[in-house]
């Protein structure tokens, strides 16, 4: 997607400095409510939308969002409270006063006759004056207050219809596509021709509704990235999102809609929480940053148990230096409960156990392990079904590790070690550890080369014990 | 009357009037003035009122089955014209009786269908379709109630509902001419408007047309030209329904391309079909529906096997 310096679409007005107090308000919704045959759908729900805001509209199916949408437009008229889009009713535009400061981008959308990309493009210059032999109805003033956010509109009028749609066209990737009927796209071309059909109309503002459906990676980034520059050019946008990731890193603003209501808003760092993730979508997420932006990942589970489960057998689990972290996210998704220990706070196994809120004994970096770490790691062993050893790096500093694994075997406990045969590599205890390793697979430890084989030796001593 | 008495007779009707005389009979000018004439003008009317009609119905309601009687124009005039040549004395309109009833009976229809399928001021298609059928069989079992209570008209009665030109008349014309071509005018300046219906209701709301009111007055304007060449030319089939889809084969689905082409080549087909089933089994006639629908049929499935999926 070029964007070229000399863009034929400017910016509708400068980004504000400081956008909490300074931007006029858009749309402001107080006390709504929309009801179908006399059952509520949405609301009661407050929400405003500021000039030169990128607000994500996050929540489950059928939490409202597209009724949301809709209402904003207009389509819909609430049952109770007031839509003001710039302080007049929503559900009073003329569709063309609307068409002229709100672009929308539906869900899905029909087109069964063969019109080529181009003209269906073209389609959306309609209420610019492109619109062939038509009558155009007189509009209404403008209302008064429409602070700078009208200033220079139409910003496209100026220009001949087919440039903003070849401009729409290239930003879209479609140039290629220009002549192409659309009934013969794929499903991802035709949602990205709906977009430049949008995108023509020219608007302040835009609304979109899932946008990137049916759209691959490449594309879902590419159509991020044109909405991110034409909010950088002072448009105002609100869009619906399924991925909470592609909505934290693009969007300033979240609002997390569920059942009809407002569960959360905010900047995605307050509304991605982990725990508001799970009350509301009932997906347990562990959060990484990328920059500033909160991350999230799904608990992958093939499991119908969850760590925290008191079904779930325990496992304690040798660790450190993120030698332990695959072999701990395994032991997740397979229903197990892991525990870990002993490990240095801030260590890469230490921070894994603490996404996936797992109990581990940890101790101050580069000192020995105290006593009660010790004391309290064979307090957890006693839980556990088996002692795992990860194939982490042993030194002076950690080897009391291996001895509290033999002193595990004599006590009768099962001891499965990871890789042992690496362990020469891992050894910077001058071969002590080596040493340790070998006396504990000679006295009844298993051995197993991969993940996959702890997992199947664990499941057998479950299985047995049942 | 050979091709060359034909076109020297015409030429003497313009330079001199209906009492040329020269290389042709008298009586020449005279026929081509008051029969041939308005006969071709009211061929040209039908076919284009019929196939613009059609291409809006198609339109408006996405459905490629659309015709122009969709909303009972058919039925209603059929109604109104029995009514008319059964109960003649009742009414003292002289010869317009019969055009003026079913025309009214035509708009009546349309209005019924409307209002039966619009609640709380918003009409769906398929409401409309399905009270449209439901309209329409219903006027139909009067009609044929009438029909076969009543003996002495019944010829007339068939007669009519074939659909002919015959009994064109420069008054029929310029009665026609006016609505066909208001009701045209609108349906064509509406074009892109038409297009962007195409995508939905929604969609076009979202990029600016009010749509319900545009649909709702393109069908008006549709049905109401339907109704003035159905009152004048009864019921002629096919041209409405066919004409508009080799039209969008031809030129494409833009109705601002659409509708010109339609109403072009709806006026030249049913010329044709009429000039046809004038001659070819004179001196007597054949209803010319029958040769619109014989000949459209296999040209249409010609050009839909030979132009696939455009």
């Amino acid at each position: 997607m070029a964007s070229s310096p000399d863009s034929h679409l400017p910016a509708p007005f400068s980004p504000p400095s400081d956008r909490e107090t300074a931007s006029p308000l858009i749309y402001d919704l107080r006390g709504v409510e929309v009801a179908f045959e006399n059952r509520r759908i949405l609301g009661p729900l407050d929400l405003q939308i500021r000039a030169g805001d990128f607000l994500g509209i996050l929540g489950p199916n059928g939490s409202g969002k597209t009724t949301l949408l809709r209402t904003l437009t207009g389509a819909l008229r609430p049952s109770r409270g007031d839509v003001r889009l710039l302080a007049r009713p929503a559900a009073d535009y003329h569709p063309l006063e609307m068409a002229r400061l709100v672009g929308v981008v539906p869900q899905q959308f029909s087109l069964d006759f063969g019109f080529t990309v181009a003209e269906m493009v073209a389609m959306g210059r309609y209420a610019q004056g492109g619109h062939g032999l038509a009558f155009r109805p007189k509009l209404r003033g403008l209302p008064a207050a429409s602070p700078g956010l009208l200033r220079g509109e139409p910003r496209t009028a100026s220009l001949r219809d087919d440039e903003v749609v070849a401009e729409v066209l290239s930003k879209t990737g479609l140039t290629a596509l220009t002549s192409r009927p659309v009934t013969r796209l794929s499903g991802g071309e035709r949602q990205r021709a709906l977009i430049a059909q949008t995108l023509a109309q020219d608007t302040p503002v835009l609304l979109l509704d899932e946008p990137l459906n049916n759209l691959d990676l490449n594309h879902q980034l590419e159509i991020m990235q044109l909405l991110s520059s034409l909010h950088e050019a002072g448009r105002t946008i609100a869009v619906i999102l399924h991925d909470l990731n592609m909505a934290a890193q693009y969007c300033d603003r979240l609002v997390l809609l569920e059942e009809g209501r407002v569960a959360a808003e905010g900047t995605p760092q307050t509304v991605l929480d982990p725990r508001l993730i799970l009350e509301v979508f009932k997906v347990r997420v562990t959060v990484h940053h990328h920059g500033a932006r909160p991350y999230l990942t799904p608990v992958w589970s093939r499991d119908q148990r969850l760590p925290s489960d008191r079904a779930a057998p325990r496992v304690h689990v040798v660790a450190g230096g993120g030698a332990a972290t695959p072999l701990i996210e395994e032991l997740v998704a397979r229903g197990f409960a892991p525990s870990l220990g002993v490990v240095s706070v801030f260590d890469t196994d230490y921070l894994t156990a603490e996404r996936y809120e797992l109990e581990v004994v940890s101790a101050p970096p580069f000192q020995a392990f105290p006593i009660d770490a010790i004391q309290q790691m064979e307090t957890l062993l006693e839980e556990s079904e088996a002692l795992v050893v990860a194939p982490v790096f042993f030194g002076s500093g950690n080897l009391e590790l291996l001895h509290l694994a033999l002193r595990a075997l004599e006590q009768g406990h099962p001891v499965v070690f990871l890789d042992p045969d690496s362990c020469a590599q891992r050894d910077l205890a001058g071969g002590e550890a080596l040493a340790l390793t070998q006396a504990a697979l000679a006295r009844g430890a298993r051995a197993a080369p991969t993940v996959d084989e702890v997992v199947r030796l664990l499941d057998q001593l479950v299985a047995g014990r049942a | 009357m050979s091709v060359r008495e034909s076109f020297a007779a015409l030429a003497g009707l313009l330079w001199h009037g209906s009492t040329a005389k020269g290389d042709f009979p008298d009586w020449a000018p005279r026929l081509l003035l008051n029969l041939r004439l308005p006969r071709i003008a009211l061929a040209i009317l039908t076919g284009a009122g019929l196939s613009v009609a059609g291409a809006s119905f198609q339109g408006t309601f996405r459905n490629p089955l659309a015709e122009p009687y969709l909303l009972g124009v058919s039925a209603g005039a059929a109604l109104g014209a029995t009514i008319a040549i059964i109960w003649k004395p009742l009414f003292s309109l002289g010869m317009y009786t019969v055009p003026l009833l079913a025309f009214a009976g035509a708009i009546l229809a349309a209005f019924l269908v409307y209002r039966l399928a619009t609640f709380a001021g918003h009409t769906q298609s398929a409401s409309l379709l399905l009270s449209g059928v439901a309209v329409g069989s219903t006027l139909t079992a009067v009609l044929s109630f009438l029909m076969v209570t009543t003996e002495r008209d019944l010829h007339t009665v068939v007669v009519w509902l074939m659909g002919g030109l015959g009994a064109a008349t420069w008054h029929k014309v310029f009665l026609a001419l006016p609505v066909v071509a208001a009701g045209f005018s609108y349906i064509v300046l509406n074009a892109q408007r038409m297009n962007l219906l195409l995508m939905g209701e929604d969609r076009a709301r979202e990029l600016g047309v009010d749509s319900q009111r545009t649909r709702r007055n393109i069908m008006v304007a549709a049905s109401v030209t339907t109704a003035a060449v159905v009152a004048f030319s009864g019921l002629i089939g096919f041209i409405g329904l066919m004409v508009p889809h080799i039209m969008r084969l031809l030129v494409g689905p833009d109705h601002r391309r659409l509708l010109p082409a339609s109403a072009l080549f709806g006026a030249f087909l049913l010329l044709l079909a009429d000039t046809v089933a004038r001659t070819v089994l004179a001196p007597q006639e054949i209803p010319v529906g029958i040769i619109t629908a014989a000949t459209g049929g296999p040209f249409f499935l010609y050009l839909l096997r030979s132009r696939r999926g455009v």
